[in-house]
């Protein structure tokens, strides 16, 4: 059979990816519609949000006179989500797919089966990047009143910005997934790795912002002119390019804009050509197992509980698959990472350290700020204990292995138990870890109470109710677990809500530091989370109430 | 007699389409009954719902006296299941998986390291059970769900195919298996397409042709004087000159 033109095998592979997507978030032959629009509402919500953020910080950098590092920032923010959307999502997607010798068989040059896996990666980048730099240049250029080039300019720079850093976080992925599967618990290595990855950036970023600022503030910012020029030296010494791509959209710079726009593409285009080189071995590598050796088979002393031994076996398989530990593993990194932070240099001087949302917060104004401080840090880990939710595709990874949840001698609050306790013990520790950083860093012994709570209530309460979900409606017949883990509906309700409501909630709590006092603060940061887990296992415990579902049920 | 196996007017649909009907069976202690018939023709479905992995449309299905549908928990304490399948965690290895079932089923370590060690012995498995189950072939897993199936001792004991893909001396093995265990008063109920298997190893016998029974009883009277493959072309040939196909 002669091979298809690449141009035309693209296509119905791009489809593929497009019907996975939809198959994962249940739209199955004209059924499902509802949950389509669910999501899309809820996509269009976090949109809004994320543009109506950003525009905020634009016109905030505007006020303060830092307009002109506008456009290095918006080339560094879309860099910046490009390379987290790569680095959570490429490992099951680009490489390690269980559908790898399914569509290494077809008539198809490799090359096209390469660049039909990363080119959905590289447009949503690029959607996204647009989506966060439109807001900032709609507040940056009615203050520089631009010229067509440069508006034009900015729109190129905004969709190319995230190709080299995605190329480049699609290798560095491959990589860490490349070391994590040698290791027998290759999730665990997985999580080890990415927090010593995040450590590095933050206490590289903490660098940076050392060397570029100085101990003088003042003395930095009337030596580099001024603020704005502070801001750009700072973005552009993170990120070379992002200065590349500043000068061809604020000077009108042919060779700025020559550069960036040579980078952006020779880079993807050199790492699809190098994967499509080397792509059964990479897949190979990142499919591999461990090193098999003889274990030893001794039995307990004791006979498990059956929610002891099935959490344990969620657990186990957690730790076996890295791209699943990554996925939802990632808040618990950040929630330690945060902690760490706030231990090491305490929360005054993170903020009071350099520019925050466009505003130079000093000592002072941190004080004054304390109460509103004090009322938001317990959703910093509310919000990543709300995104870390292992327990929400755990019914649909049963898949062919369902039968043995459903012919075991438990009941299926036992078995949706055991997945949710799995994802509290994980949980846990995380927030153990925190609690422990944060009192040894000095901060107060009630504020770390709320810290607690509100990260424990938040990820009981998601985690219920994306489990909840996957219970009621499974997708058992999934042809590789990215469809469910990366793209399934409860992941999507329960992360994306548990978001939404600590961005809320911490609103809500910050507004009632300002206008009725810290208790009610207070008391909205221990209530609120203690009701989301309660609603959540109430939810939970009305699904489990109706049984597990399996194949055949219901028809 | 209290039956091991009771099914009584069991009726399945799958959206509005018969898949099995009417069908009454029973398997006292020590028996062996094989369950026969054609690709399509209802025998998974029975099974799925006598383990209690699928509710049936109406009718009952008891284990020992317990409604499968009704007290799933007793019920399902009383019997094992291996499907036809045998997909198990990829991510266990095979002595974690057995951990797992004895955890499940409430064994003790005692008797799962013995039972575990007799039967992995038997099934020459013992050495691969420290391997990850992702390395297994088909007949090591089909191996490994019997060896846990086995663990609690149970009542009941229901196979789906359980002949297919094991080599030679394990399908040898599994045969004395299940006889020791119909010996010992236990009851299996499987479905197997190797009619030899089926003619020699049961005590009874049931065939089902596009969703109804239409023979049961013991292996000998059901075959008559001839093979029971001559039987099964018989029973087959008949029911489709008497009831138009349904397609």
């Amino acid at each position: 059979m002669p091979a298809l033109r690449p141009g035309r095998a693209l296509r119905p592979l791009l489809s593929l990816q497009a019907r996975s997507l939809l198959y994962g978030l249940g739209f199955r032959g004209g059924r499902g519609r509802a949950r389509l629009l669910g999501a899309a509402a809820l996509v269009v919500l976090l949109a809004g949000m994320a543009v109506a953020y950003m525009w905020l910080l634009g016109s905030s950098m505007v006020a303060v006179g830092a307009a002109g590092a506008i456009p290095a920032l918006a080339t560094l923010a879309g860099s910046l989500a490009a390379v987290a959307l790569v680095f959570v999502k490429a490992p099951g997607t680009v490489f390690g797919c269980r559908d790898y010798d399914l569509v290494a068989a077809l008539p198809v040059p490799v090359r096209t089966v390469v660049l039909a896996r990363t080119a959905p990666l590289y447009g949503f980048g690029a959607a996204l990047s647009a989506l966060l730099s439109a807001p900032l240049y709609v507040a940056y250029f009615p203050a520089v009143s631009p010229t067509p080039g440069a508006v034009a300019t900015a729109v190129v720079v905004s969709v190319l910005a995230p190709l080299a850093p995605a190329a480049v976080a699609t290798l560095a992925s491959l990589a860490l997934t490349s070391v994590a599967v040698r290791f027998r618990h290759a999730g665990a290595v997985q999580l080890v790795l990415s927090v010593l990855v995040v450590t590095g950036v933050v206490v590289g970023s903490f660098a940076l912002d050392g060397t570029s600022s100085g101990a003088d503030d003042a003395a930095a910012l009337a030596a580099m002119g001024d603020v704005a020029g502070a801001l750009s030296a700072a973005v552009a010494s993170a990120y070379p390019p992002a200065a590349w791509a500043a000068s061809a959209v604020c000077e009108g710079s042919a060779a700025g804009l020559a550069a960036f726009a040579a980078l952006s593409l020779a880079l993807p285009a050199l790492v699809t050509g190098a994967l499509a080189a080397c792509y059964p071995h990479a897949n190979a590598v990142a499919t591999s197992g461990p090193r098999r050796r003889a274990h030893s088979v001794a039995a307990p002393r004791s006979a498990a509980s059956p929610l002891r031994a099935l959490a344990v076996k969620e657990l186990r398989r957690i730790g076996s698959m890295p791209f699943y530990a990554m996925n939802c593993c990632a808040g618990l990194i950040l929630m330690v990472v945060a902690a760490g932070a706030v231990a090491l240099f305490g929360a005054d001087a993170l903020l009071a350290s350099g520019v925050i949302n466009g505003v130079q917060l000093d000592a002072r104004a941190v004080a004054a700020l304390r109460g509103q401080i004090d009322a938001a840090l317990p959703w910093v880990f509310g919000f990543c204990g709300a995104m870390s939710l292992t327990a929400a595709p755990s019914v649909s990874l049963e898949a062919r292995a369902s039968w043995l949840m459903l012919t075991a001698p438990v009941g299926a609050w036992t078995v949706l138990g055991s997945k949710l306790l799995a994802n509290l013990v994980l949980g846990g520790v995380a927030v153990a870890a925190s609690a422990v950083a944060l009192l040894a860093g000095g901060t107060g012994p009630l504020l770390v109470l709320q810290c607690v709570v509100t990260a424990t209530g938040m990820l009981t309460g998601f985690a219920a109710l994306a489990l909840a979900v996957d219970a009621s409606r499974p997708n058992l017949s999934w042809a590789t677990p990215a469809e469910v883990v990366k793209r399934g509906l409860p992941m999507m309700v329960g992360a994306l809500g548990g978001v939404l409501a600590s961005f809320g909630f911490g609103f809500l709590s910050v507004m009632a530091a300002g206008n009725l006092g810290m208790t009610a603060s207070i008391a909205i940061n221990l209530a609120v989370p203690a009701a989301c887990a309660l609603a959540g296992l109430a939810a939970l415990r009305a699904v489990a109430r109706r049984g597990l579902p399996g194949p055949g049920w219901g028809e | 007699m209290e039956y091991v196996l009771d099914v009584s007017r069991y009726r399945k649909e799958y959206r509005g389409k018969v898949a099995v009907s009417d069908l009454s069976l029973a398997v006292a202690p020590g028996e062996i009954c094989g369950f026969i018939g054609h690709n399509g023709a209802g025998k998974t479905t029975l099974i799925r719902s006598v383990v209690g992995a699928q509710p049936p449309t109406s009718g009952t299905v008891r284990v020992c006296g317990r409604d499968v549908w009704r007290e799933p928990v007793a019920a399902k304490r009383l019997m094992a299941y291996v499907p036809d399948n045998p997909d198990v965690y990829d991510f266990l290895t095979g002595a974690q998986y057995l951990d797992l079932i004895a955890g499940v089923f409430g064994v003790d370590a005692a008797p799962r390291r013995r039972r575990a060690g007799e039967l992995a012995a038997r099934l020459e498995l013992a050495d691969a059970l420290g391997e990850p189950v992702s390395a297994y072939s088909h007949g090591m897993r089909q191996k490994l769900v019997l060896t846990g199936a086995l663990l609690h001792d149970p009542a009941l004991l229901v196979l789906d195919e359980p002949f297919v893909g094991l080599d030679p001396s394990a399908s040898h093995e599994l045969k004395a298996i299940l006889r020791e265990r119909a010996d010992a008063g236990g009851a299996v109920f499987f479905s197997s397409h190797v009619l030899e298997v089926v003619e020699r190893l049961c005590d009874t016998v049931a065939v089902i042709r596009r969703g109804e029974l239409v023979a049961s009883g013991p292996t000998d009277e059901v075959r008559g004087s001839a093979s029971l493959e001559d039987v099964f072309l018989e029973l087959v040939d008949e029911k489709d000159a008497a009831i138009p196909s349904r397609r």
